[in-house]
């Protein structure tokens, strides 16, 4: 009895992770396929082709770099931005605490493809579509309310004494500064960064909504190659993707509560 | 007096970026959408919103909407909780397993949009098991029941993690006692674990219904057929250049979308 | 801090890979002289064809260094509207005709090739003089030179339809052969493929394009030939394909047998292994759509030695040994007339001009156009 439950356990859980890891896996294999059409386990024919497609033609590199761009700029304007009124909502007497909190994460209850007309319409007559600059605020938006929250909680979480103690052993207050607070706050920032990173890595609603060719990213590139192109090659595409995702999961994984991420939904 | 005066001022003065970022980048754009979606010209202000809502289309795609949205929670939850049934015990390789859960969360939806696609396909494989076992395929690309379940693998981890977070930190020793004193497994279940577990289910629900209802490119690349609310307004609006009635339908969505969040909110304050 | 560490890596590799490609990009010889080529035009294989074939080909034998540009119509006309005197920097283009006409209603000037530029680019001879002077119905006057001209065809996989319809009227007579194997693109997708089918149905079956839309949809033809379309729809694959890749992939799995679609992209699609292997095109004599025909046009605000480089490579994309590959590898048919020097065996792949020219039909009624964009999925419903 005993036993068939725990085989009966694992087998369900070897389920689960097949079909979690299955469809990515079919990405793989697909994008190193050649003629795979029929009822076939594997294909074939083995090929190198959608790589050099991805490289050559659909100017992967060039779009990693915009997209890299664009997610750099997103996290400095929203971490810049953030930190002032994080420090604010945790350590300062506020009124309508609560309020001003919902009001700040109102940007991540509402679907995205809402405002994003309107974004796109003002963005359109500031003549920000299609730079570096209009994309990344556009993804500011979403960036932004979860670099507070984070911040924020990291800050209420940093102990008064502490600073007080330092400032007492007459330490100035730069100095307080960058030897007591900075090295406090520092894992809860990196936090931040790297869950605004994946936010507008993964951002698709309000990037299509502002991009233009010169400033493509990753998504709308495996958009445009799953509708309008082949799909081996969006499997290339796709595969070359799933690197950076993969280190961020890692990451995550390691060093971070990823009960954490999920107050910052990816750009769905 | 005069001191708290400049307190709150260098708290306003703290406050103020944030908040200004926030109003540009969102409150200005949502005023923009409710100002294009009012019809000035015609006779009726709100002619857009009352054209979509008349329209047999526009209560089709509603429905539609909300019918993915309330099954892949319906589904998330029955997966969660079975879920953190086995992973409470810790069996061999659950930290692997919880890593592997965050792969829908970190890489990009519409490559796991594409990835589903593939696997489910008719020549994916698992087809191919199914035609192994009942010697014909089935069609789930591009169905209700497939697109459930696209949307619950995809949305399902943020209910998951939740959930299990606040399960974990549970004291193990209530579940003895309550074997102790005589409870079966169903009653240990029924009585003590899902009431624990009811917070951390509503809160990871309600992240996994909002996604839902918003998700955009999984349907727009999945749904065939099926276009909900999200599709249906990019469509109207980049695609048909009808960008009034396609904000109409933006404010539309945001206002069901509020209304679903105000009466989840009103539920989880009236189980704490 | 472990934490700290792997993250600082991390930025640092990203620094060095943003600093990297920015410098790549300044550090490019200044020598050589340089020309932008835009392309609003291409689908994925000419994007391919372009960037790897024809482009170091030009620069070898041209001994000149072009970057290669896609974008998009309307957003190039944008830019180029706001260029001053010699300050232009594209400097060719490849488009579309609905956006050559764009570009000719807001008055951006654009070299006069022909027949003022025939010493220099001798090649433009070989195009038909009758897509030099009109574009749509509009007055051309030779400033724009022919590249290919695209064609969709009926395709079908040859093993499963050995004796594919000759017409549309065949094709809707015979559709019970095929239930639930005709694919078709969904009209209202960012592809044009499915509007062009459905227009060339109702074209076929008598709708004259020619009366205005508003005229046109009382008639009762009008309500006639959308019954005759639901008939051919019932038999259709469902749901149809969003997009082409989709299309694709219905003819992969054998889910579809028959459909409407771009000549070119289809068997090249084929030829790359993306396709099964007996997929082939076949015509329907009461006529098919053109695809989109690609004109190449040379701004005027742009410098004179540029612009002397930019004749150069005009002629030589209208030169035969480019445009026989363009039908021949790519099976696009070509801007130049050229058919006595086309090797046999591509008429074996792709139905001879001669059997089409005369049936090609042209979007004239953008009116009907929209309309079966936006409401075929309604009206067939």
């Amino acid at each position: 009895m005993h036993y068939t439950k725990k085989v009966l356990i694992i087998t369900f859980l070897l389920c689960i992770t097949i079909f979690i890891i299955s469809p990515f896996l079919m990405i793989i294999v697909t994008s190193f396929a050649r003629g795979w059409f029929g009822k076939q386990w594997m294909p074939q024919e083995w090929t190198f082709d959608w790589y050099k497609w991805a490289f050559q033609v659909a100017n992967i590199g060039v779009i990693l770099k915009n997209s890299i761009i664009i997610a750099v700029l997103a996290i400095t304007m929203s971490l810049f931005i953030g930190m002032a009124t994080a420090w604010a909502i945790a350590r300062r007497p506020v009124p309508g605490k609560e309020i001003l909190f919902s009001i700040i994460l109102l940007p991540r209850m509402i679907p995205p493809i809402t405002y994003a007309l309107g974004i796109s319409n003002i963005f359109y007559k500031l003549n920000l579509i299609d730079t570096y600059l209009g994309v990344s605020l556009a993804h500011v938006t979403l960036c932004l309310p979860f670099g507070i929250l984070i911040l924020a909680s990291t800050f209420e979480g940093l102990d008064q004494r502490i600073i007080e103690a330092a400032q007492v052993c007459g330490a100035s207050r730069w100095r307080t500064f960058f030897h007591v607070i900075l090295p406090l706050v520092m894992p809860g920032i990196l936090a931040a960064i790297i869950f605004t990173f994946t936010t507008s890595y993964n951002e698709f609603t309000l990037t299509i909504m502002t991009y233009g060719p010169h400033t493509v990213t990753l998504p709308v590139k495996t958009y445009l190659a799953i509708g309008d192109g082949y799909w081996e090659v969006a499997s290339a595409i796709s595969t070359i993707l799933l690197i950076p995702s993969l280190i961020v999961l890692i990451i995550i994984q390691r060093l971070l509560k990823p009960e954490k991420i999920v107050g910052g939904f990816k750009g769905v | 007096m005069k001191k708290i005066t400049k307190q709150s001022l260098v708290t306003f003065f703290l406050l103020s970026p944030g908040l200004l970022a926030i109003g540009c980048l969102f409150f200005y754009p949502l005023f923009i959408i409710i100002k294009n979606s009012l019809a000035f010209e015609e006779e009726h202000i709100f002619y857009h919103y009352i054209k979509f809502l008349s329209s047999s289309n526009g209560l089709y795609v509603i429905g539609l909407t909300c019918l993915l949205a309330f099954g892949a929670t319906l589904l998330s939850i029955c997966l969660s909780i079975l879920l953190i049934l086995i992973l409470r015990r810790k069996p061999i390789g659950h930290s692997f397993f919880k890593t592997l859960i965050l792969a829908p969360i970190t890489i990009p939806g519409l490559i796991c949009a594409l990835g589903l696609l593939l696997f489910w396909d008719k020549n994916g494989w698992m087809n191919l098991v199914i035609q192994g076992i009942i010697n014909r395929p089935i069609q789930v690309n591009y169905t209700i029941p497939g697109l459930l379940i696209f949307y619950t693998w995809l949305f399902f981890p943020y209910t998951f993690l939740i959930t299990f977070s606040q399960v974990e930190s549970l004291d193990k020793s209530i579940e003895e006692a309550a074997e102790v004193v005589g409870a079966n497994r169903m009653q240990v279940l029924r009585y003590i674990l899902l009431p624990l577990a009811k917070p951390g289910l509503l809160a990871g629900s309600i992240i996994t219904f909002m996604l839902c209802f918003g998700a955009f490119s999984v349907p727009l690349i999945c749904g065939g057929d099926y276009r909900p609310l999200s599709v249906s307004i990019y469509t109207t609006s980049a695609i048909y250049n009808r960008w009034d009635e396609g904000s109409a339908m933006a404010v539309i969505m945001a206002l069901i979308q509020i209304f679903f969040l105000i009466s989840y909110i009103r539920i989880m304050k009236r189980t704490r | 801090m472990k934490l700290g560490k792997i993250l600082y890596t991390l930025l640092l590799y990203i620094i060095t890979f943003v600093i990297f490609t920015t410098f790549n990009g300044c550090g490019s010889k200044e020598k050589e002289l340089e020309l932008t080529f835009i392309d609003t035009n291409s689908g994925a294989n000419f994007q391919w064809f372009i960037k790897t074939k024809v482009i170091p080909e030009a620069e070898k034998t041209l001994n000149i260094k072009i970057h290669y540009v896609v974008s998009s119509g309307p957003e190039i006309i944008q830019r180029i509207k706001t260029w001053k005197k010699g300050k232009g920097d594209i400097h060719i283009l490849l488009i579309k005709p609905k956006d050559l006409v764009d570009m000719l209603s807001s008055d951006i000037p654009l070299e006069t090739l022909y027949p003022d530029k025939v010493d220099r680019i001798p090649n433009i001879t070989k195009c038909l003089e009758d897509y030099l002077t009109s574009v749509l119905g509009n007055n051309l006057n030779g400033r724009a030179a022919l590249f290919w001209r695209s064609q969709m065809n009926g395709i079908c996989n040859g093993s499963l339809i050995p004796n594919p319809p000759s017409s549309w009227k065949e094709l809707y007579e015979r559709r019970g052969e095929w239930t639930g194997h005709i694919g078709m693109v969904r009209p209202d997708a960012k592809s044009s493929g499915g509007r062009r089918f459905v227009y060339c149905f109702l074209h076929a079956f008598g709708i004259d394009f020619s009366i205005p839309f508003e005229e046109l949809k009382n008639t009762p033809e009008w309500d006639d030939v959308w019954d005759k379309f639901k008939e051919l729809y019932e038999t259709m694959h469902k749901p149809l394909a969003s997009e082409p890749p989709i299309l694709f992939n219905q003819f992969k799995k054998e889910d579809v047998w028959i459909s409407v679609y771009a000549t070119d992209y289809t068997l090249w699609s084929r030829d790359k292994g993306m396709l099964p292997e007996t997929t082939k095109a076949f015509t329907l004599n009461d006529g098919v759509t053109a695809g989109a025909d690609a004109y190449l046009v040379i701004p005027s605000f742009i410098l004179e030695k540029k612009r002397q480089a930019a004749y150069d490579f005009v002629n030589f994309l209208l030169s035969d040994e480019i445009q026989l590959q363009l039908i021949s590898t790519m099976w696009q048919y070509p801007g130049t007339e050229i058919w006595d020097k086309v090797p046999e065996h591509v008429w074996e792949n792709i139905p001879r001009w001669e059997d089409i020219k005369n049936t090609r039909i042209r979007i004239t009624n953008n009116e009907a156009f929209n309309f079966i964009r936006e409401h075929t999925m309604e009206v067939i419903k």
